[in-house]
């Protein structure tokens, strides 16, 4: 997606909104910060017409007048050019920058991972039992382990845990996946979309 | 200022990069401590990654087999069932000492002795149900890091015989701290070894800080913040962790250890800390002081950094996170 498409995205969902374009120093990369008074809403209408490939994030940055782009009345205003911006405009900002204002959300939008392969592993007590084609669509994926079979169901490329023969089917709790890993500790289980993600190495939490 | 209730929504797209010849990542996945265990190697063939997890991880499991109170034969196990002391190893005499002074420094709000309140919501049964107040009043009095001692002829003793304690969890980022080292014994410069989310970054990949995405409270396929982390230990403690709903409530395990109540206010809270150990317990600490106070005492405590996301989704941090945070979403990757 160009800044061009981004642009027109967010003026047709987002109409109080600020963006920041931030030409970040890899050849590639765009970074985009929106400010807007009510980010449910916003982010509501976008994310089904973000990339497939897009992950959100919240991360604190420190954004500088310059670096504005601001819609106002659906026309995009750029404050480096502009003559007359708002006040408020300025206000804004310092408050962006204050640490501890209260009331604000900085959420960033990445693209997801792409898988360096098309498969899910499984693996058992460190062992691997299977690869499946993470392309195909399967209802049922059974796999043996510790405490007995888990079963998972792969569709578009999402893989989930359907059931567990394990206690409290914590498993489940984990949702549909695109990348990462689902775990069964007690079945000794572990289901990996490998090379899950170019955006960090580990998770916490 | 302006009067909005804001919020900035940041899009990064990345390019490709490239990695250093004759070495390469391997990862491997095995469990301990009743989680699963991740290392992530940088070595020059898969032979050498391989024995030196297997040297990792067989001193991660010595270290449960000294420390988990999951295991039932462990050290810490007898020495919570015994009534008044238990001449313990040098090792997890050692350990101890410094659970104690972690819960001395954070005030309490770490405090293993918490262990009999953590009982008695019981987050194994089929049907968990918070307790009473008389119940919780009568567990309460056994809390108290005031009532745990270490001898110095190796005997750890206790005030009161119900006395235990619940170190799972910070025994976890000691094992990822001992795993470290022996991977480091084995000749490994880079690796991250991860267990259940409590982890250490060892070195960097390619030269550049590892990565450390903080899970989504809500969604564990997405990922709040990344940090940049070079030899540090990052952990979280999250109510979405071990959890159960009753009456439209949600009971988590990181309990209060004053009130005895699952700590409100804050959905997860993340340390970057020197070990693996002290970042579980400054997290836990971080948890259950909340935002405000939290992170004011972890920017009071050297060399840690603390960030907590609350219950309204607002995401704060101790002002020199910003140096783990900066630039983190910059990287140049191989290209496929």
């Amino acid at each position: 997606m160009n800044r061009r498409d981004w642009l027109k995205m967010l003026a047709a969902g987002a109409p109080a909104a600020v963006l920041y374009p931030h030409i970040a120093q890899a050849a590639h990369s765009d970074t985009y910060l929106i400010v807007t008074d009510n980010p449910d809403r916003v982010l509501a209408t976008i994310k089904p017409k973000l990339p497939q490939n897009a992950l959100i994030e919240n991360r604190r940055v420190e954004p500088s007048l310059q670096d504005l782009t601001i819609i106002r009345n659906g026309a995009i205003v750029d404050p480096r050019l502009a003559a007359d911006v708002d006040p408020g405009v300025h206000d804004l900002v310092a408050y962006l920058r204050s640490r501890s204002a209260p009331g604000t959300r900085l959420v960033t939008i990445e693209p997801h991972p792409v898988p360096r392969s098309r498969e899910v592993r499984f693996e058992q007590a460190g062992q691997v039992v299977e690869y499946i084609d993470l392309s195909k669509s399967y209802r049922e994926i059974v796999i043996r382990g510790t405490q007995g079979p888990t079963v998972f169901s792969l569709d578009e490329g999402r893989l989930r845990v359907v059931r567990s023969s394990c206690r409290h089917e914590l498993c489940k709790r984990s949702g549909a996946i695109g990348s990462g890993r689902l775990v069964c500790v007690p079945n000794r289980l572990v289901a990996s979309v490998d090379g899950s993600s170019y955006l960090y190495d580990a998770i916490t939490g | 200022m302006a009067r909005y209730a804001l919020a900035a929504i940041l899009i990064v797209l990345f390019s490709a990069g490239c990695r250093d010849p004759g070495s390469s990542e391997y990862r491997f996945t095995r469990f301990s401590m009743g989680t699963v265990v991740e290392y992530t190697i940088i070595a020059s063939d898969e032979a050498s990654a391989r024995a030196a997890v297997r040297r990792a991880h067989n001193e991660m499991e010595r270290v449960s087999r000294l420390l988990w109170e999951g295991d039932s034969l462990s050290v810490l196990s007898a020495f919570n069932r015994v009534e008044d002391r238990l001449d313990v190893p040098t090792e997890v005499g050692d350990f101890l000492k410094r659970i104690h002074e972690l819960a001395t420094l954070t005030g309490g709000a770490f405090d293993p002795t918490v262990k009999p309140v953590i009982s008695l919501y019981d987050f194994d049964s089929p049907d968990p149900r918070p307790p009473d107040d008389d119940a919780l009043a009568a567990a309460l009095a056994l809390v108290g890091i005031d009532g745990l001692h270490l001898d110095p002829d190796g005997y750890a003793s206790k005030d009161r015989p119900a006395l235990a304690l619940a170190a799972g969890a910070v025994a976890k980022g000691y094992a990822v701290d001992r795993a470290v080292a022996a991977l480091s014994d084995a000749g490994i410069d880079h690796a991250i070894v991860n267990a259940g989310g409590d982890l250490y970054c060892l070195g960097s990949r390619d030269g550049k800080p590892w990565r450390v995405g903080v899970r989504h409270p809500d969604d564990p396929a997405e990922v709040v913040v990344v940090f940049r982390v070079t030899d540090a230990a990052v952990a979280t403690s999250g109510d979405y962790q071990q959890f159960f709903e009753h009456a439209g409530t949600r009971y988590h395990h990181i309990v209060d250890p004053v009130t005895g109540r699952p700590a409100r206010g804050v959905r997860s809270a993340t340390v970057v800390a020197a070990t693996a150990e002290r970042a579980d317990a400054l997290a836990t600490a971080l948890f259950v002081r909340g935002a405000a106070e939290g992170l004011d005492m972890i920017a009071s405590v050297a060399e840690a950094e603390g960030l907590v996301i609350d219950s309204s989704g607002l995401i704060q941090s101790t002002p020199g996170m910003d140096e783990y945070l900066a630039g983190a979403t910059d990287r140049g990757d191989d290209a496929e």
